[in-house]
């Protein structure tokens, strides 16, 4: 009796193992089940005894009489379909054909004005058990939708055009026009998924705040050889030996921020929305002039613009609209009666003014703000006339009389100016972002 | 049970010594069937009944039912009779859906190498710690018929899967 005690611990402990084993594996292997095509199959064994002496075992088969050739062994048989006149009790898995379409990045795609090629991105997803293809169709002509809700809801006004559908195909992710010039879905695998990018032009006439919806669609077809496979097949009665598609797809209603409309059941079709938001740069630009003294009143109070008189000029450029505008060059072609100085550009001392004390500044610059919105207001950190801090010495030429001013050589040097920001989205030096001004000051002399 | 459990598979060990006296009797005296069926809700005369059909619409999650049929060929009564079935390939077994008549069922967790009551059967966790096998683990299930099949009479037993 001890021994057989003995026996059974050893036993139990056989059967914990390898039921550690298995219970890790108990789960297919995708998340949407048994590939389609595989073979289920199945054999039963059975062992008895007549007039008390065991009889060779029976393995079953799925035939309507069942099978009574026996194994040739009374106990531990292994049995296999073919042999011994056992026979697999089979059916194939179907094809569950199923599949999402969402927007990528929760987030409208800022475009400008005029853009061409503006891109927007959707991720198609296989959820079925079979390899697929699928075809894709953007639309823009969506009217009066709503999307998202971050930081408020973005309603459709305006239609992007020649849009067009490109698939994630290259080894570079992202949108590469050399790469990703597959226009539908080619072999997708069971659990994968692929980005689907959207190509639109926007109208030059539109403004800040337009928006454009576009909504993909995606298609399943007949997936596994290369190329654009056909559309599925229409239903045939399922056969327990064959792999018939069925359509899996479920019904959803639209989702609370737009990206999602109603999705019907049973379709194996996919829709998602995405949206195209225009934000641009609205610039303004202003030149002030400033007395600083004149030959008779000096710096005093009053100073007059007579012949011999110093003057500042202040242009300041503000960006109140959504979107960063990188600059180049102001040229201010100065009037024949006045004297560009060379300390004009150069910074350092105004002079001239008699009796002579010298101004810190002939050049310079600074960042403001600007308040958007209906009627932007500029909030300048600049104080006429220039002040030691605001000074420059580069960024700015004279020629004759044309004075031409390079903001990014001037924020470069100066470190005063539309400095570099580090984003998101990364900012140039020299790009004046969304609300912000910057004043340049220079002196001349009247003639 | 696990008492139990060793003195079946010391049944089994005794038998093997008698097969060597009982080389190949071809043909056997019961006969074995096994189907697969699934359940569809069909309408007949206005009412939706549910009927069970072969396998036809198999999609991950299906739920399969196997019945297995016995069928004494002989004139004299068979006993002794106990049938084991694996759970198929990417199938896993629904809890509680065994069933036979006048059989008493147990179940494998380790590949059909031995059997027992489903509140018997313990796998370890990753932490070394035992617990209670799930049913979605099972690997085998066994059903002992109880007393003799008489000459000509069949039986059922069956169970069901869900595809993974």
């Amino acid at each position: 009796m001890s021994n057989i005690i003995k026996s059974s611990k050893t036993l139990r402990l056989a059967i914990l193992s390898a039921g550690l084993i298995l219970g890790m594996a108990h789960q297919s292997a995708f998340a949407a089940g048994t590939l389609s095509n595989t073979d289920i199959n199945n054999i039963a064994k059975l062992s008895y005894t007549v007039g008390g002496v065991a009889q060779n075992e029976i393995c079953s088969s799925s035939t309507a009489a069942g099978n009574n050739t026996s194994t040739g062994t009374t106990s531990g048989s292994t049995c296999t379909s073919g042999s011994n006149g056992a026979l697999n009790t089979t059916f194939k898995v179907d094809n569950k054909v199923n599949l999402t379409v969402i927007e990528k990045n929760a987030a409208a795609t800022i475009v400008v004005p005029g853009a061409t090629g503006a891109i927007t991105t959707f991720t198609v997803t296989n959820n079925g058990n079979t390899v697929q293809d699928y075809s894709l169709v953007a639309n823009s002509a969506i009217t009066g939708g709503t999307i998202f809700t971050t930081p408020a809801a973005l309603t459709d006004n305006f239609d992007a055009s020649n849009c067009a559908v490109f698939v994630e195909v290259g080894p570079t992710a992202g949108y590469q026009i050399a790469e990703d010039t597959a226009t539908f879905i080619d072999n997708l695998a069971p659990d994968l998924s692929k980005d689907v990018y959207v190509k639109c032009d926007i109208a030059v006439s539109r403004v800040n705040n337009d928006v454009s919806i576009i909504e993909l669609t995606a298609t399943t077809l007949v997936g596994g050889t290369a190329g654009q496979g056909a559309a599925l097949p229409a239903p045939v009665p399922n056969t327990q030996l064959g792999v018939e598609f069925v359509l899996a797809d479920p019904a959803t209603p639209a989702g609370g921020d737009g990206t999602l409309p109603l999705q019907v059941a049973g379709d194996g079709q996919g829709t998602a929305r995405d949206a195209f938001k225009v934000e641009s740069a609205v610039l303004a630009v202003s030149k002030v002039v400033t007395p600083i003294c004149d030959p008779i009143n000096a710096f005093a109070a009053g100073p007059k613009n007579i012949p011999g008189a110093a003057v500042q000029y202040a242009i300041t450029i503000s960006n109140s609209g959504l979107a960063p505008a990188t600059l180049a060059t102001i040229t201010d072609t100065l009037d024949t009666n006045i004297a560009a100085l060379a300390s004009a550009v150069a910074g350092g001392a105004a002079s001239a003014c008699v009796p002579s004390p010298t101004l810190a500044s002939g050049f310079g610059a600074v960042v403001g703000t600007v308040t958007t919105g209906a009627s932007p207001v500029v909030t300048s950190n600049y104080a006429a006339p220039g002040v030691a801090a605001q000074a420059t010495t580069a960024g700015a030429t004279i020629s004759g009389q044309v004075v031409t001013i390079n903001y990014p050589t001037l924020a470069t040097a100066s470190g005063l100016v539309l400095p570099a920001v580090v984003g998101p989205p990364a900012l140039a030096t020299g790009t004046l972002a969304a609300g912000v001004a910057v004043t340049v000051y220079f002196n001349v002399f009247i003639k | 049970m696990q008492l139990s459990t060793f003195k079946s598979s010391f049944l089994s060990a005794t038998l093997v010594c008698f097969s060597f006296a009982l080389q190949a009797a071809t043909p056997g005296s019961v006969s074995l069937k096994n189907i697969a069926e699934t359940e569809v809700k069909v309408t007949e005369n206005g009412v939706s009944v549910i009927k069970r059909v072969p396998v036809q619409k198999a999609l991950p999650d299906a739920e399969i039912i196997y019945t297995t049929t016995f069928k004494n060929l002989i004139d004299k009564p068979v006993g002794d009779i106990v049938v084991e079935n694996p759970v198929p390939n990417d199938s896993i077994y629904k809890s509680g859906s065994a069933m036979g008549s006048n059989t008493v069922i147990s179940y494998s967790v380790n590949g059909g190498k031995s059997y027992g009551a489903p509140d018997t059967l313990k796998v370890k966790t990753k932490d070394g710690k035992e617990r209670q096998a799930l049913a979605s683990e099972y690997t085998h299930i066994k059903w002992v018929y109880q007393g003799a099949l008489a000459a000509g009479k069949s039986s059922d037993i069956s169970f069901r899967t869900v595809v993974k």
